[in-house]
């Protein structure tokens, strides 16, 4: 187990860290979840029958995982707001959000973190996998299970999403130069 | 509104420009993590057969009431003529039905009842239950199977990081000399100060990865400055109302007057000898009270310095503390046992331990353990059954490792376990010095 490990590690650890720490965006919790998904991996790694390439099956995998999460929270946020416990706590990923990685980055950098947020999850997930982890399209699709004409339409899309967000923050940024808001 | 600063092309090169974050963990550390988790789902496996049994409790107690509610209807309706017969002979009906029903209906679905509540509140989702007190939270479970299903430990955005580092990080392991690289090439150094146990017995020294630059008497400044022990069972000691300094080669301690407790300077040569010189920082301490050199101790009386080069090793044995975690400790860190004379003298003292003063053997009775050198590489024999690829034999493992380090070992080969590995330890090849002792690893 430890030899597989070893491999599994050298040779996707920091990308799998970094797909599933720009998905929910809590370093904790980013944390966790890479190694549930190394304890799925492992326990299905004699099963693996190498008909899809091992790192379309890790993404997979971790894809799953994270989505499981991100899903898991949102039902607690809606029972916190159920029992109406204070907003605060609803919001405490997003307080945590910005990584240190990102701290001394330009502010056009955190604005687009910021608003890929804001973007549908599929389309966080394609962009994500396409740009910041450099998949290609075909690659992309087996990680989702879609056809590689929906990733292309959902890139699409959310790139054009994407922009429309960053008007409306660039807009609002403009407004209070100008004292109207 | 002026128009955006962005554009489409822009925004997918930005995108893959976007600042890579890394896991900071070493390896082993999520190695270990990850078999740690692998052991918790065993056991969760296990727990999880103990709810056949209140599964059972409750379907027994449902068709009881199904019987005993639903059933006066349903006799109303299919058995009408025996209600005719009931006036005749009431006791006679109430023997029958006590026939028919033989578990006493009154008792049993009470206490049936109790054990289910209490199978609820140990469900995973108990913590959001008990804030919750009824209604809207009893469906969940039903509706969110997975959360059952892989009882997967979901770390919540703050506070449950927190508790995920409590719970996960109960033994504190030493780091191996691949790991210790990995972290030095991140920029980071080990500190280690030593704390005490409740009763001032012995002292246990704790590990940290630090960052940044200074001397190593500012890091261990920094460290008992941020680091509470008691979070982990430990007791703080003198040093923590201390100002250290580096001063020509030597740490300066200086202490505010009537600082040090009686109990506190039976362990002072150890608590500065595994603080300042467990990692060969130091060998001499010098003493002040506030600026003016030396410090007037109750016992020992006054100091101005104190050669602290021969107050480690000896064999290694585990201490739990109040709080639940796990430390090795050195037979030279206590107060009421030395070094034993010989490596081999000492590996024979691991599987005894001073149960009474709560140092527990890391090794089993059952086995033996003998030792070769051939230069700095030392060999030991394991004899004994029953070993397996776990937590218990990793931290045996850890014991041994440490011990053979205390007695000038460069690298370990442990032979004869019939394992190829345990925890992190490749036992085809030997195994390189152990690095600090009981690391923190402060999230």
């Amino acid at each position: 187990m430890k030899d597989s490990f070893d491999r599994l590690y050298e040779e996707y650890h920091h990308s799998l860290f970094q797909f599933i720490y720009y998905m929910v965006r809590n370093r904790e919790a980013a944390e966790d979840i890479v190694q549930e998904v190394y304890i799925k991996v492992l326990k299905a790694y004699e099963a693996f029958e190498g008909k899809s390439s091992e790192k379309t099956w890790l993404y997979s995998i971790a894809r799953h995982v994270t989505i499981d999460w991100i899903r898991k929270q949102n039902r607690r946020k809606k029972k916190l707001l159920f029992f109406t416990l204070s907003e605060n706590e609803n919001e405490l990923v997003d307080q945590q959000s910005l990584p240190e990685e990102l701290v001394s980055q330009k502010e056009s950098v955190k604005e687009l973190y910021h608003a890929l947020k804001k973007c549908t999850i599929q389309q966080q997930q394609v962009l994500i996998l396409r740009y910041i982890q450099s998949l290609s399209i075909a690659e992309t699709a087996a990680v989702l299970g879609w056809t590689e004409s929906k990733v292309k339409t959902t890139q699409h899309r959310a790139i054009k999403g994407l922009k429309g967000l960053l008007d409306q923050t660039s807009g609002l940024e403009e407004e209070w130069k100008d004292g109207i808001v | 509104m002026e128009s955006s600063k962005w554009t489409e092309e822009e925004i997918q090169k930005q995108l893959e420009k976007m600042p890579s974050v890394k896991d900071k963990r070493s390896r082993e550390l999520i190695f270990h993590e990850i078999e740690g988790r692998l052991e918790e789902s065993k056991l969760s496996k296990k727990t999880t057969r103990t709810w056949i049994m209140p599964g059972l409790a409750t379907a027994c107690l449902l068709a009881i009431i199904l019987l005993l509610v639903p059933g006066t209807f349903i006799k109303n309706d299919v058995s009408a003529p025996s209600l005719h017969e009931k006036p005749k002979n009431n006791t006679l009906v109430r023997k029958e039905k006590d026939e028919v029903k033989e578990p006493s209906p009154a008792p049993e679905p009470k206490q049936s009842k109790k054990t289910v509540r209490v199978e609820e509140q140990k469900k995973p989702a108990a913590p959001e239950r008990s804030v919750k007190p009824s209604g809207p939270a009893k469906p969940e479970p039903t509706a969110d199977p997975p959360v059952q299903r892989y009882k997967v430990k979901v770390p919540e955005p703050s506070t449950a990081s927190i508790m995920a580092a409590v719970e996960s990080g109960k033994y504190h392991p030493p780091m191996t000399k691949t790991d210790l690289a990995e972290q030095m090439s991140a920029g980071k150094s080990v500190v280690t100060v030593a704390y005490s146990d409740e009763q001032a017995q012995f002292v246990v020294p704790v590990s940290f990865l630090v960052n940044g630059k200074g001397t190593y008497a500012d890091k261990v400044q920094n460290v008992l400055g941020s680091f509470k022990p008691e979070r982990v069972g430990l007791q703080p000691t003198m040093l923590n109302k201390a100002k250290l300094k580096e001063k020509e080669g030597a740490v300066v301690v200086d202490l505010p007057p009537g600082s040090v407790s009686s109990a506190e300077e039976a362990l002072l040569p150890k608590i500065l000898g595994y603080t300042f010189a467990y990692n060969h920082e130091y060998s001499n301490v010098k003493f002040m009270t506030g600026d003016q050199p030396g410090y007037k101790f109750s016992n020992l009386g006054p100091k101005e310095e104190m050669d602290i080069t021969k107050n480690s090793g000896g064999a290694n044995f585990l201490y739990t503390s109040p709080s639940g975690d796990e430390f090795l400790v050195d037979s030279n860190a206590t107060s009421f046992a030395g070094s034993a004379g010989s490596m081999q003298a000492a590996l024979d003292e691991l599987s005894k331990g001073y149960k009474d003063q709560k140092l527990m053997p890391a090794v089993p009775e059952d086995i033996k353990l003998t030792a070769s050198s051939s230069g700095a590489l030392t060999t030991i024999r394991v004899e004994g059954n029953g070993l397996k690829n776990d937590e218990k034999t990793r931290k045996m493992m850890d014991a041994l490792l440490m011990t053979a380090k205390n007695y000038g070992s460069q690298s370990v080969s442990v032979t004869n376990t019939n394992l190829e590995a345990i925890g992190p330890y490749d036992l085809e090849q030997p195994i390189d010095n152990l690095v600090g002792v009981n690391f923190m690893v402060v999230k």
